[in-house]
């Protein structure tokens, strides 16, 4: 009897406690699908994310490429990718990676690679000409060239450079506190055709002749065409439907309250006395630029100089509200060298320019302004995600946003 | 029934108060790893999923499905804390943006959990007004943050703007334990970035 029970009791306890292992297994062999999951997920991301990298290399390598990918074999999964017309010339390249069953995509929106992202952009930058200690720039810069610093001067954007950095001395120590990239051939465009195009279509296009424009708060503006031409007041709605105004062999004369978006070109220069831009007193917009819900924009687009014109408007500082686009020439001041100190040029906007034109002449004793103006130019951070009407681009894209 | 019998009785008892402790000692050992490691993978799952959408909203920052309304990306993240985060994203890919913010509670809002350590993880999206909800359970969850050359920004971050990237750690501990044994997970992303943050 006695024995039957032992036996009865050792198959007892043998199945308790196979069962509380089996049940210990389960809980461990389960924590392990836990991870698995994580990683499989994470391996289909991956997938899908190299698979947009590649696309997008392949897209900034050729603009026109639209054949995609179709069930290519990676890192054990598999991947595709497309690039499709989203509108307002923007690409979308849509790339899927699928790994042990999971998928994952990731979506890429390119646009044109706008000028008016550059807090400064410089084809040229003179031997002579160096960014010193206590300069700062902000916003996204290039030199198509080299970068003439000395001491520590401080950048707060990304700077790309074509041909490196050239370091006064072996003390200089520049502060690139949004990065720095050197091999980046980023050219000007040839021409500004598409001002004047963009102008003629849907804009308002003058020609072989100067035209003064005077914005007004209200969302309108008095313009003349002619120094002996008659003002009229019109809104611009009106007067330039896609917001883009461009004079042609001509100059251009500005000032006032912009409210509104809008380029203003002088293009098709036949030489340096047209094509220019003029600044005949300030030009800012209704709404603070700093402010989040700054609704206003404004891009200067000029063949040779955009020039702050000698007059008494313009005796005590400058406001200028804008991204500045100068193709052969820079941001300048009319008679620089003779005119008193003039105060400050407070540009909020950008400055993409050939080459660095003078503003003003300093004391090299006291580093005091002697005459003309000095500078202080704070990017508008819009730029980085929107620009004025036409505002010119390279031939590259840019990513403007991307969803994983 | 003599004597031998009697001994056959006492005998009989102390092998069965033997057999009695014996029991009592396995299932006390059964019970507490049954907890432990039911705990343990519940655990483990929590984490996971804690991570899907912690990472999946972090690497969206700046999101947005119509470009129209994207901000510049100095201005996705709008407040940055070591246990905390605000920015803006388009979380339903609607083209319309949301603030999204992670914050942990204090350990009052779960006294009533015996760990000592655990607090909650809020998701808050557009300030509460659409959605308020407790991610999961943490008893760690940490955020440090890096410029565009790698230096850790100290805190507190004045300008939210400098981040380019960020480590997220997060540390799971169940709420009860038995003999209050713990058991925890951890999960640290070294260096998490959402490339809509990259200047252009």
């Amino acid at each position: 009897m006695f024995g039957r029970a032992s036996v009865f009791l050792v198959l007892g306890f043998s199945g308790i406690l196979l069962l509380y292992t089996q049940s210990l297994f389960t809980f461990s062999s389960d924590s392990v699908d836990v991870y698995t999951q994580y990683y499989r997920n994470t391996m289909a991301e991956n997938i899908a994310s190299s698979a947009a990298n590649f696309a997008c290399n392949k897209f900034f390598l050729d603009p026109t490429w639209t054949s995609g990918y179709s069930n290519v074999s990676f890192n054990g999964g598999t991947f595709s990718a497309s690039v499709s017309s989203v509108g307002s010339n923007r690409k979308k390249i849509t790339a899927r990676g699928t790994y042990s069953g999971i998928s994952k995509t990731v979506e890429v929106i390119f646009q044109p690679s706008s000028f008016a992202r550059f807090g400064y952009y410089g084809a040229i930058m003179p031997g002579n000409l160096y960014y010193v200690t206590g300069d700062t720039v902000s916003g996204p810069m290039h030199v198509q060239g080299k970068l003439n610093v000395w001491g520590s001067p401080v950048f707060t954007g990304k700077v790309t450079t074509k041909n490196g950095l050239k370091k006064f001395d072996a003390a200089t120590d520049p502060q690139f506190l949004g990065g720095y990239e050197s091999g980046v051939n980023l050219p000007l465009p040839s021409t500004l055709n598409t001002v004047s195009a963009d102008a003629s279509s849907g804009g308002r296009l003058f020609s072989n002749t100067d035209v003064w424009l005077t914005f007004n708060s209200n969302g309108s503006v008095d313009y003349k065409v002619g120094a002996a031409g008659t003002w009229t007041n019109v809104a611009l709605s009106t007067f330039a439907p896609n917001g883009v105004i461009a004079v042609e062999k001509g100059n251009l004369h500005i000032k006032g309250t912009l409210k509104g978006k809008v380029t203003l070109g002088a293009s098709l220069s036949s030489g340096v006395s047209n094509g220019n831009i003029y600044l005949d007193d300030d030009i800012v917009y209704n709404t603070d630029p700093m402010s989040a819900n700054c609704p206003d924009m404004l891009g200067l687009v000029a063949t040779n100089n955009v020039i702050i014109t000698d007059n008494a408007a313009n005796k005590h500082d400058i406001n200028i509200n804008a991204s500045i686009f100068s193709l052969k020439g820079g941001l300048q001041a009319e008679n620089y060298s003779t005119i008193p100190n003039c105060g400050s040029i407070r540009l909020t906007g950008g400055l993409i320019e050939y080459q660095a034109q003078a503003t003003g002449v300093f004391d090299p004793s006291t580093g005091a302004i002697t005459h003309g103006y000095n500078s202080n130019i704070r990017f508008d951070e819009r730029f980085m995600t929107h620009v004025p009407p036409s505002f010119p681009t390279s031939t590259t894209f840019e990513v403007l946003t991307w969803f994983e | 029934m003599g004597y031998s019998t009697i001994l056959d009785i006492i005998g009989a008892f102390v092998i069965g108060g033997i057999l009695l402790l014996t029991l009592f000692r396995v299932n006390d050992n059964t019970v507490q790893n049954y907890f432990y490691y039911n705990s343990d993978f519940i655990l483990q799952r929590d984490l996971v999923d804690i991570i899907f959408i912690v990472e999946g909203d972090l690497r969206r920052i700046g999101y947005c499905a119509d470009p129209e309304h994207l901000v510049p990306p100095n201005q996705t993240i709008l407040s940055a804390d070591s246990n905390a985060i605000t920015f803006v994203t388009d979380l339903h890919k609607s083209g319309k943006l949301d603030t999204v913010a992670y914050r942990t509670g204090t350990r009052y809002d779960l006294a009533e959990t015996p760990n000592p350590r655990d607090v909650p993880l809020y998701r808050i999206i557009n300030n509460g007004n659409e959605e308020r909800s407790v991610t999961g359970v943490v008893t760690e969850f940490r955020l440090v943050y890096f410029d565009a050359l790698g230096n850790t920004i100290p805190l507190p971050i004045v300008n939210p703007g400098e981040i380019q990237t960020m480590e997220l750690s997060i540390k799971v501990e169940n709420a009860a334990a038995f003999n209050q044994n713990y058991s925890n997970a951890y999960w640290r992303q070294v260096r998490l970035a959402s490339k809509n943050l990259k200047s252009r």
